[in-house]
């Protein structure tokens, strides 16, 4: 078992790998050696043999013509002396004579020409070689003409080698290559062995850290050495263990912080509870005590006969009574506010006139507490406005109202400045101001709870519902605006808050009659939307335009975000961005179509005219594409549509919502951070975000229907490609000139 | 007067140039030649160096506008064929050119040069029946064979120590044996003379008297004989430590210490010489010619063998010509 276990480790695997293929390497090369070297020493003999033959047979040419034997003796041990030469004959064609001089096999003595075929002979193991001794009788006369030159075969010569210098060198090759193919081979067995370690030895310290990151221990690291690719998976493993350590501590926060939110909206909703059965305490208190009073003094009167005291009588009967009808009435206000919402009204109005009837109504209070109550209107507020006077007044009404009940000492103040005039549509500021014994800083959040009140003893004191607040800040929010608190305990107390209203002159121009758009319609209300957008401040602009009209929205950051929510919750309707990271919106599109279930219709938003982009949003499934900037009209009508709702908004009204629920200051930000990125990509020559700032910019731009500006940026995407920094940078500047002199406008 | 004076001389002048004009040219145009030049055809063996080198000498020799020269390559049959109908003299250089005029027994005198005695003997009788036969129909010959006197004198001027001359003749040269002993002992040493045949061992024939020699005087023979026995005689000279005087540059190369022979400028001043007298002689006879000219060459290295220090072969060269 262990063997086994040994036999599939990456150590042995590598080491059998290694030795495998350098062992039939060694294996063939030693037989290559050994056998090309035995050829070589054959060659090289064989060469030797016949060179000295041929020499031997050259030199004795003229020994043999003259049949000089002893010089051929001579001859014949001068080439004894070669190693390895056993033996010499010379043979003599004339008279068929054999001269051997040394050993020379006997079977080989005579005329080579008879056993010689062109090869040299082993026999005896001695090589034999051969060669002819001719005589070529050459011309010493000039002029000789004769082409031919005439060979004479004197004779032949033998030459005899010795095989054992041969085998003897043999042998020693094949000890040699033997030598040095175990040498190799030992250390190739080291390299293998050194290998195979270094690798299982990383690989191990890779394994024990997986097993502990199992076990739950993500803290544990592994070195990052050995080989480079190892070394790489080791730097990976050690990333994933840091990434899922911070995965699970960043999920262990969100667990905390989700706990945390569910505890606290638990406490919240106990103490709405809390107050819901305070508030029931108190105006079962509060109504049961006119009421005992009313009842309890109708009694009195039947039995009462003296006209003074039946006076006194009916006018706590009528005081009562009064003071049960405003309960009764306030209480009607806020669940009309929570079920239908309020009806605002579009009324022209003289902003002086109002706020100093307003004012005059709470004066006789204020002056019986010796307070000072005045008001101041900006210079840049236009005389007349248009929007609905009595809600408005009811929100100004209650926080003076708040503010003379809750100051002692000193003044109260309203201010109404203008906050931003874009086109037709005007932001009102008012700010109630008093010097208070102010609000506790943690009462404050809970200020405008309904049925909440900053201490029961407040009641107590100074009477009231707790609904007055709650009540303006649902009018504020149906004016499109927003109401915030400022106070210091003992100092005082800043009420401001935002409203939305309309200059009349345009009401005037567009003949439109009184009422016909307001911004109470909410004919969204009930529905559901999901809105795709990747663009923050789009989707703020589009999400606070559909609330307007009553709808609840959700938002999704991309298509995949889009697909998992229209997967997961309901939605009533789907708006879809074309252009999104991660999936872009016709992909969302198709997705969600072929979700299971009914998909809800799917109505896609670009600002790209060209038919093809609106054939594929059409082809993945979206019932329209609305074209941005956004025809607001043309928007609600078309989910009103896309929904089968009855109800439409006039095609020929004003969208007077879009405009108001326009940050001014937020889309100037957006534009100018868009704008400073862009110059960071350009000044650092990275243009691979340049496509999407340029989208953000252009989706800004349609949104908003600043057309001018819009060519701008259409212009710059069309050429920053071609032009050089500097131009591009120019062209970034044109552009914030024209956002400035359009802001300035 | 004096204007009409020049008119009319200048008019005298003009009718005495068109008369002229008239009357001489076209006698000098129809004007036979007084004497026409005479038609040299040479035929070569070969192209090379040697052959082109009798001829250049040749036509060196001889007023270029007395002659017209031609030299057609022995292969060169309907050249030659058409050629030597007009020739005045034929020159065959080599010993192929000149069998291959021989072969075609022209009626036009023939001048054989660069050719050995016994070569032209041999063609001689294959072609005409005999050497003399040969002469009479014409043919004349110059031989390449230096005579045996000039190498004999020249060994003694090289080696005057020299006592014993040994000589080899072959079947051809042995008729001359009582000549050449006695041009040895006039040049005051004692002739060594061996015959040589193709059928006995040279080496063992030649070894005995060449050993016994002070110097070695190899005499031309048939061209069987000549290669059969030099390659032995030069060995045996080695190894005897016996100089060889050659009659050959070739023999020389081969380790001969001198040579004494016909250059190509010696073989075409004297063929210059005989197409002169050739010319001027109405006679169709021809004649043998020993080589009026001779070269002398030594082979340094071989003379060094030896420890001998000769002098520039001019030196030798007016010797023999002064004796």
């Amino acid at each position: 078992m262990r063997f086994k276990r040994q036999s599939n480790s990456i150590n042995t695997r590598l080491l059998i790998t290694g030795l495998a293929p350098m062992l039939l390497l060694s294996a063939v090369l030693g037989w290559y050696m050994i056998s090309s070297q035995r050829a070589d020493l054959l060659t090289n003999l064989h060469s030797t043999g016949e060179i000295i033959a041929d020499q031997i047979a050259s030199n004795s040419e003229f020994a043999l013509y003259s049949g000089n034997r002893e010089a051929l003796i001579t001859i014949g041990n001068s080439v004894l002396t070669v190693p390895s030469v056993s033996g010499v004959m010379f043979y003599n064609n004339r008279d068929n004579s054999s001269l051997v001089v040394g050993n020379l096999a006997n079977d080989l003595v005579g005329n080579p020409a008879n056993f010689f075929l062109d090869a040299p002979i082993l026999t005896n193991n001695q090589w034999h070689f051969y060669a002819p001794i001719d005589f070529q009788l050459d011309s010493f006369d000039d002029y000789d003409e004769a082409a031919e030159i005439e060979i004479e075969a004197l004779g032949w010569v033998v030459i005899a080698l010795d095989t054992e210098g041969l085998s003897q060198k043999q042998e020693d090759i094949i000890v040699a290559t033997i030598v040095v193919v175990v040498f190799a081979l030992l250390i190739a067995i080291w390299l293998s062995m050194n290998l195979g370690r270094s690798i299982s030895r990383t690989l191990d310290g890779l394994t024990e850290v997986v097993e502990l990151m199992e076990t739950g221990d993500l803290d544990s690291l592994t070195a990052e050495d050995g080989p480079e690719e190892l070394s790489k998976l080791a730097h990976g493993i050690n990333q994933l263990a840091t990434s899922v350590r911070q995965s699970k501590v960043r999920m262990q926060s969100e667990i905390a912080r989700a706990t945390s939110q569910l505890q606290i909206t638990l406490i919240e909703l106990e103490e709405a509870m809390e107050s819901q059965d305070q508030f029931l305490a108190r105006m079962s208190h509060e109504l049961r005590t006119p009421l005992t009073a009313v009842i309890g003094f109708s009694k009195l009167l039947s039995s009462e006969s003296d006209m003074d005291k039946r006076d006194e009588h009916l006018r706590v009967i009528e005081t009562s009574s009064t003071m049960l009808l405003t309960m009764i009435d306030d209480i009607l206000e806020f669940s009309k506010a929570n079920h239908s919402g309020f009806t605002l009204e579009s009324i022209t109005f003289d902003i002086d006139q109002w706020l100093d009837d307003l004012i005059a109504i709470h004066r006789p209070l204020a002056t019986e507490k010796g307070l000072k109550l005045s008001y101041e209107i900006a210079s840049d507020v236009p005389d007349e406005l248009c929007g609905d006077p009595v809600r408005l007044a009811q929100i100004v009404s209650n926080l003076v109202s708040n503010a003379v009940k809750f100051t002692d000492t000193g003044f109260v103040n309203v201010r109404v400045s203008c906050q931003s005039v874009i086109e037709s549509n005007l932001i009102l500021h008012i700010v109630v101001a008093d010097s208070g014994k102010g609000i506790a800083k943690d009462k404050i959040d809970s200020l405008f709870d309904p049925f909440a009140q900053e201490d029961i003893s407040i009641n107590r004191r100074f009477g009231g519902t707790g609904l007055g607040l709650s009540i303006s800040k649902r009018l504020v929010e149906a004016m499109s605006g927003d109401i915030t608190v400022d106070s210091e305990e003992n100092v005082g107390s800043e009420i401001s808050f935002t409203c939305n209203l309309r200059l009349p002159d345009v009401l005037a121009n567009d003949a439109l009659p009184e009422g016909q758009l307001t911004l109470s319609q909410q004919v969204l209300s009930g529905l559901t939307i999901l809105l795709a957008e990747d663009n923050l401040f789009n989707q703020k602009l589009i999400v606070r335009l559909l609330k307007g009209y009553g709808a609840t929205c959700m938002i999704a950051n991309n298509g995949l975000e889009a697909i998992e929510i229209a997967d997961e919750l309901h939605v009533d309707l789907i708006l879809m961005d074309l252009h999104m990271p991660l999936v872009d919106g016709v992909t969302a599109c198709e997705a969600i179509v072929q979700q299971t279930g009914e998909s809800p219709p799917i109505i896609g938003l670009t600002a790209d005219i060209t038919e093809a982009e609106h054939q594929r949003m059409l082809s993945a499934g979206a019932l329209t594409v609305q074209l941005k900037p956004i025809n607001e009209i043309n928007l609600v009508n078309g989910i009103l549509e896309a929904l089968s709702e009855q109800s439409r908004l006039p095609e020929d009204a004003i969208g007077g919502l879009l405009s108001s629920v326009v940050p001014v200051e937020e889309l100037k930000a957006a534009l100018y951070d868009n704008l400073d990125k862009l110059e960071d990509q350009l000044d650092a020559e990275e243009k691979s975000s340049l496509r999407q700032i340029i989208h953000d910019l252009m989706g800004l731009c349609g949104l908003y229907g600043m057309s001018e500006l819009r060519d701008l940026v259409t212009e710059f995407k069309a050429t920053y490609g071609t032009l050089g920094v500097s131009d591009n940078l120019n062209k970034v500047a044109k552009i914030r000139q024209h956002i400035h002199d359009f802001f300035t406008s | 007067m004096d204007l009409i004076a020049d008119k009319l001389k200048f008019i005298f002048l003009a009718v005495y140039r068109i008369v002229v004009l008239l009357f001489i040219v076209p006698l000098i145009a129809f004007a036979k030649p007084l004497s026409e030049p005479k038609e040299i055809t040479f035929i070569v063996s070969r192209w090379s160096d040697p052959y082109s080198q009798v001829v250049a000498t040749v036509q060196d020799k001889l007023p270029a506008e007395s002659y017209i020269f031609q030299t057609i390559h022995q292969d060169a049959d309907g050249v030659i064929d058409r050629k030597i109908k007009d020739a005045d003299i034929v020159v065959t250089v080599g010993a192929s050119a000149t069998e291959k005029l021989m072969a075609r027994k022209p009626n036009v005198k023939i001048i054989a040069v660069l050719i050995t005695d016994s070569a032209f003997a041999s063609l001689a009788n294959k072609y005409f029946g005999s050497k003399q036969a040969a002469l009479n129909a014409g043919v004349s010959v110059v031989c390449l064979d230096q005579p045996v006197q000039r190498s004999v004198e020249l060994a003694k001027l090289i080696i005057p120590s020299a006592e014993k001359a040994g000589l080899m003749l072959g079947p051809v040269s042995y008729d001359h044996i009582e000549t050449f002993s006695r041009q040895i002992k006039m040049a005051g040493m004692t002739p060594n003379i061996v015959k040589f045949s193709d059928q006995k061992n040279p080496i063992l024939t030649i070894e005995p008297v060449l050993s016994q020699s002070d110097i070695f005087i190899p005499v031309p023979d048939t061209r069987l004989i000549n290669i059969a026995t030099a390659k032995w005689i030069l060995q045996l000279s080695y190894r005897h430590r016996v100089p060889v005087i050659a009659y050959s540059k070739a023999y020389l190369k081969g380790g001969a210490l001198a040579a004494i022979y016909s250059s190509p400028t010696n073989v075409g001043r004297q063929a210059a010489e005989l197409l002169l007298h050739n010319l001027q002689t109405p006679s169709l006879e021809g004649g043998a010619h020993m080589p009026a000219y001779f070269s002398i060459a030594f082979n340094d290295s071989v003379a060094a063998f030896f420890n001998l220090s000769l002098e520039s072969e001019n030196f030798y060269i007016r010797k023999l010509l002064a004796d």
